[in-house]
C-alpha cells in the first residue's frame, strides 16, 4: 500500500516537473535572449536598422591583408566587397539572387552563387541577429554552459526557420555573442566553421563586435576582419544589389 | 663616351618616370575594379599591370575606364624618395603598403628592410618568419628543427602522421572486408581521385577563408597573378 502511494507520488512529480522543467528553460531563453538584446542596444535601436555598412580590414596572413566593405539592407539585400593588390572583388544578394564578380579567381563578369552559397549569404544578411527570433521562426534551446578563453557562456542551440543549425555563446556576464559555431559543407567535406567575436563597442547605440575572427574548427589558419567604420542608415540605392547584365563591348 | 651618355640616360629615366607612373582604373560591370597600369588596349581586351602581375579581360566585361592615381603610384613615389639604407622608412612604406590593400609591395618592403636589418623583428615576423634559438627561420625551417613534418598540409609530428596512417590501413582493411574486392578496388579508387582532386585545388586555391556573419567573400585567399596567369 505504501508503495503504491509512493509510485502515485513520483509519477505525479514527473507529470509536473516535465511541463515545468521546460517552461523555465523557455522562460530561461526568453530572458537570456532579451538580455542580449538589451545589451547590443535594446531592440528599438536594433530594429530601426534601416541599412547598415561597414568597412575594415580582412587579415589571414602575412602579407595576406585585404580592404573590406559590408552593406546590408534586411531583409536578404547584402553586398560585400574585397579589395587586394588593387583588384576588387564584388558578392551581392538582392534578397533572392546572388552573384559575384572576382576577378582574381578569373570571374570577370558577374556569376550566380550556388544555391548553398545563395542561402548562407542571405543568412548573413540579417544583422539583427537574434531580435524578434519567435516571429521569424526560429528556434532556440539551453544547451547548458561553456567556458570560452576563460569566461564562462551559456550554450545555445538555435535552430533558424529555414533549418539551418548554429550554436551560439553568450557572455554570462555581458549577455554578447562571443562566439558561433555553424557546420557548412564545401564539396564532400563537412567542416565545423568557429567565429569568435570581440573589441565590442557602440555605434549609434548599437554594440558591435570590431573583431572577427573565423577559421575551421581546430586549425590554427584564420581569417580575421577588423571593422574600422560603421555607418547605420545610410543611403545605399537598390542597384547594388542586383546582377547586373553584361551586354556587348561598348 | 660612356661619361657623356650617363646624364642623357639619367635624363630620360627622370622623363619616363611620370608616364610610367600613370594609374588606371578598369571598372567591371557589377562594380568590380582593377586598379594598376593599362599596359595594353584594343577593341576587345585591355591588359593591367596591378603592380604584382597582370591581368587581360575582355572589353565585354568593362563597364569604364578611367585614368587616375592609384596606392601603386603613391607606392612608387615613396619607394623611389628612401634612401635604400633607410631602415625605418622603409619599415613605414611596408605598413601603409599593408594597410591600403598592396599585399605584394608591403612584402617587397619588409624584404628590403631584411636586406638593411636581417634581424629586424617586425620585418621577420610581417613575412611569415619565427624566430628559434635567438635566430630567424621560416615557419617551415621552424617546424621541421622540431621535428614536425608536413602531412597533407598539417604539421605533425611523425608519431601523429603514423596514428593518422594507421587508422587509414585499419579503416580500408575493415572496408574490404565489409565489400568484395572489385567493390572494394573501385571505391578506394574513386576516394584517391577526390582527394587528389580536394588537394590539387586546395594547393592552387591557397589558405581556405571563412567569412562567417561577415557576409559573402572569396573561398580562398587569392593568389598573385605572377603566380597563377589570369586570362580571359
Amino acid at each position: 500500500m505504501n508503495g503504491q502511494y509512493k509510485s502515485a507520488g513520483l509519477l505525479l512529480c514527473l507529470a509536473l516537473a516535465g511541463p515545468t522543467f521546460e517552461v523555465l528553460q523557455a522562460q530561461t531563453v526568453d530572458s537570456l535572449i532579451a538580455r542580449h538584446l538589451e545589451a547590443r542596444g535594446g531592440v528599438h535601436r536594433l530594429e530601426a536598422i534601416q541599412t547598415l555598412s561597414m568597412s575594415g580590414r580582412a587579415i589571414a596572413g602575412p602579407g595576406q591583408e585585404a580592404l573590406v566593405t559590408r552593406e546590408v539592407r534586411p531583409p536578404g539585400r547584402i553586398r560585400t566587397e574585397f579589395a587586394h593588390q588593387g583588384v576588387t572583388a564584388v558578392y551581392a544578394c538582392d534578397g533572392s539572387r546572388c552573384w559575384y564578380v572576382a576577378p582574381m579567381s578569373g570571374t570577370f563578369e558577374p556569376e550566380l552563387m550556388s544555391p548553398s552559397d545563395t542561402s548562407l549569404a542571405i543568412e548573413q544578411a540579417d544583422v539583427l541577429g537574434l531580435s524578434d527570433w519567435k516571429a521569424k521562426g526560429h528556434r532556440i534551446e539551453m544547451m547548458g554552459k561553456e567556458t570560452i578563453d576563460g569566461k564562462e557562456t551559456y550554450k545555445l542551440k538555435v535552430t533558424l526557420s529555414g533549418g539551418a543549425v548554429y550554436t551560439a555563446y553568450l557572455d554570462v556576464e555581458s549577455a554578447l555573442l562571443v562566439r558561433k559555431e555553424r557546420t557548412r559543407t564545401l564539396g564532400d567535406r563537412t567542416i565545423e566553421v568557429e567565429t569568435t567575436f570581440g573589441d565590442f563597442r557602440p555605434v549609434g547605440g548599437v554594440v558591435f563586435p570590431h573583431s572577427i575572427r573565423s577559421s575551421a574548427k581546430g586549425q590554427s589558419e584564420s581569417l580575421e576582419v577588423i571593422v574600422e567604420e560603421i555607418e547605420i542608415n545610410a543611403l545605399i540605392d537598390d542597384a547594388r544589389f542586383e546582377m547586373p547584365e553584361v551586354g556587348p563591348v561598348g | 663616351m660612356k661619361n657623356d651618355s650617363l646624364p642623357v640616360l639619367l635624363l630620360v629615366l627622370l622623363v619616363g618616370a611620370p608616364a610610367a607612373s600613370r594609374a588606371d582604373v578598369v571598372f567591371l560591370k557589377g562594380g568590380s575594379k582593377l586598379e594598376g597600369r593599362v599596359v595594353e588596349r584594343t577593341e576587345t581586351s585591355v591588359e593591367i599591370d596591378i603592380g604584382a602581375g597582370s591581368l587581360t579581360l575582355s572589353m565585354k566585361s568593362v563597364d569604364h575606364i578611367e585614368e587616375g592615381r592609384s596606392p601603386l603610384d603613391d607606392y612608387d613615389e615613396r619607394a623611389g624618395a628612401l634612401s635604400a639604407n633607410d631602415r625605418d622608412g622603409w619599415l613605414e612604406l611596408a605598413r601603409w603598403a599593408s594597410g591600403v590593400g598592396l599585399g605584394a609591395q608591403s612584402q617587397w618592403a619588409y624584404e628590403h628592410v631584411l636586406v638593411i636589418a636581417p634581424e629586424d623583428p617586425e620585418a621577420n615576423r610581417a613575412l611569415g618568419r619565427v624566430e628559434l634559438d635567438g635566430r630567424w627561420v621560416t615557419e617551415e625551417e621552424a617546424y621541421r628543427a622540431r621535428g614536425y613534418l608536413n602531412f597533407e598540409g598539417q604539421w605533425m609530428t611523425p608519431a601523429e602522421q603514423d596514428a593518422i596512417l594507421r587508422g587509414r590501413e585499419a579503416d580500408r582493411a575493415t572496408a574490404q572486408a565489409r565489400a568484395d574486392r572489385a567493390d572494394a578496388q573501385a571505391r578506394e579508387a574513386e576516394a584517391r581521385a577526390r582527394e587528389a582532386e580536394a588537394q590539387a585545388q586546395q594547393s592552387t586555391a591557397g589558405i581556405p577563408l571563412y567569412w562567417s556573419t561577415w557576409g559573402p567573400g572569396p573561398s580562398a585567399w587569392p593568389s598573385n597573378p605572377l603566380d597563377r596567369p589570369q586570362t580571359r
